[in-house]
Order: C-alpha cells, then structure tokens, then sequence
C-alpha cells in the first residue's frame, strides 16, 4: 500500500446526494472536501470507537 | 485526481482493516501500535489508552473475550488516571466493557456498565448519536435478561434519533434493527421481526458489502424467523449464506460460526422431518 505524508492534502469528491447534505447542513456549497492525511485519518480512526452489541438467535 | 492515501500509522491502518472485515490483517497492526504507545517516551497514556481500545475490539471481533476484557479494564484505568481525558472515552469504554460482557452471555454485568456509558453521554449532552448508539447497546443487553419493554422503548428511541439522518447512520440504523427483529423474533411477533430483519440485512449489505462478517448476524436472525414461519427453503437458503460468510471471515470455531452451523442443521432436520 502506498504511504502518505501527513501533511500531503487529500481532495475528495462529492457526489450529488453529499453536496446536497453538505449544502443542507452548512449551507454552503462545494465540489469536493480537502483535508490533510492527519485530518483525515482522525475522522476514519476516531480516538476511541465502540464496538456493537448485536444478538444473534439461537433457533432452539 | 490524486490516488486515494492509506494511513500514515500502523494503528488507523490496522483499523482500517478491522473495518472492513479483514482481521488477520488488522491484528498485527493493532498489536504493533499498542507495543509502539508502551514504548513511548514520554508515555502518553491517552494515546495507549486508545490503542488498547482499538485492539480490543478486534479481540471481541475475533471471539477472544478475556483478552478484549483486560484490554478493556486496562484503557479505563489509563483514562481514570489521566487528567485531560475527555468524559466521551471513558463512556466509550463503558460502552465497551457492556459489548464484550454481551458477547459472553454476562448480561446482567454488562448492563451496569452498559448504564454508567450511557448516564455519562447523558450528562455531558449534545452527541444525540452517540447516545442512540448507548442505548442500542443497552438495550442489547436488556434483551438478553428478558426486560423487553425497557430494551424496546431504548430500540424504538434510538431508531427515531438515527433516523433522522437515515444515510449518514445507516450502518448504526441496520444494528437497531437487527436487535429489534431478534426480540420481535423471540416473543413471536414474526411478520414484524421478519419486515425489520430485511431491511437489517439491506442496510448492512449496501454499507459493508455483501460478504462482511456483521452481514452473517441479520442474515442468521432472518434465517430463524422464517424458519419460525415455516419458510424452510428461505431459511435454508438464508442459513447457507450466513454461515458461508462467517466460515470465511471467522473460522470454523467462531462462536458466530457454530451458532449459525446448528442453526442450519436444525432447519435441514426440520425439513427432511417435514418430507418424511
């Protein structure tokens, strides 16, 4: 996998149905959201994430 | 456009993987990112915190339940004792410790901490996700001592919070919905259970992919209840899907795995008594 600095900025694409949330929440519009490598892996990898409590049935 | 970046740490890489089912991949990644946090110099035990957390929960991924519990125990500790913690990790390792005692069928144990996560999110206020999310976990966990009316009620609440933003918090919509169809499933209430599990199990798919171990527990829970109804061919079929995935990502000693297995002897027995 290729490695990034962490200051490199990383562009993403909106699609129609994210510019329009983006738009309904800030109202503000745009293309595309630019973050560094930092910033972003902090939104995939929040500090401390939980797990799910999911129930799987036992057909008895 | 520039190619997509990986994560720059072994720590979001390994997260990374664990996120879409790749758990072998994720647990030398996560096992290297708690070694580096020890190692550290100055120790930064928020940071080791969050690293024991993140290994964690690949450990209640994996079905190692006592390891996930001293890692667990371990990060509360760390945060307890530091004095920047945000009250938001600890509610998160709360959260936590409720999961992995839910895993292990102590669910009496995990609600008091399943409660504590959820008092602590209630206190500090504003994250209305974070609190649906709590309280679908709490809930859980109420299900399994049989305290049906408080779990519904908590399933019902957090499904109207997330519901709000149904494609944001589609994958925390699709964990709702699966636990409330497994307790609509155990009281008997089939055709609601079964109208729920479905769109559990399209939620999932459309979030995670059709062969992600988290598509095996709707898929199960879908399986039972039209067995219930006495659709023995969907169930059968529904049956083979889920332990076809859960066999591939889990192993064959997974609890997941062996709960589905029987799950589907049952059917097929059930059916070859029905043709006889």
């Amino acid at each position: 996998m290729q490695r990034s600095n962490e200051q490199d900025r990383v562009r993403i694409d909106l699609t129609t149905s994210q510019k329009e949330q983006v738009k309904h929440v800030t109202g503000r519009e745009g293309d595309a959201l630019e973050l560094t490598v930092h910033e972003l892996e902090e939104r995939i990898t929040p500090r401390l994430a939980s797990n799910h409590s999911e129930t799987l049935l036992a057909d008895e | 456009m520039p190619p997509t970046p990986q994560p720059t740490s072994p720590g979001a890489l390994g997260a990374l993987h664990r996120s879409r089912g790749e758990f072998a991949l994720a647990e030398p990644l996560l096992r290297a990112a708690v070694a580096a946090a020890e190692q550290a110099e100055p120790r930064d035990a928020l940071a080791l915190a969050a690293a024991l957390n993140s290994l964690g929960l690949l450990c209640k991924d994996v079905a190692q339940y006592d390891e996930a519990r001293a890692l667990y125990d371990r990060a509360l500790a760390l945060l307890q004792g530091a004095p920047a913690t945000d009250p938001r990790d600890v509610a998160a390792v709360y959260h936590n410790l409720g999961g992995i005692e839910h895993a292990r069928g102590n669910h009496a144990e995990g609600e008091a901490f399943a409660r504590r996560g959820l008092a602590i999110r209630e206190g500090i206020g504003g994250d209305q996700l974070a609190i649906a999310v709590d309280m679908v976990a709490l809930a859980a966990l109420l299900d399994g001592q049989g305290k049906d009316d408080e779990a519904e009620r908590l399933y019902v609440e957090a499904l109207r919070i997330l519901e709000a933003d149904a494609a944001a918090n589609a994958g925390e919509i699709a964990v709702a919905l699966n636990d409330l169809g497994a307790l609509y499933t155990r009281r008997g209430e089939l055709e609601r259970a079964e109208a729920v599990l479905v769109r559990a199990v399209s939620l999932r798919k459309q979030a995670l992919g059709a062969s992600h171990p988290d598509v095996a527990v709707p898929l199960n829970n879908l399986a039972v209840t039209c067995r219930r109804r006495g659709d023995l061919a969907r169930a059968a079929a529904l049956y083979a899907e889920a332990l076809a995935i859960c066999e591939r990502s889990l192993g064959a000693d997974h609890p997941r795995t062996i709960t589905c297995r029987e799950n589907a002897a049952r059917c097929a027995a059930a059916g070859s008594d029905a043709a006889a």
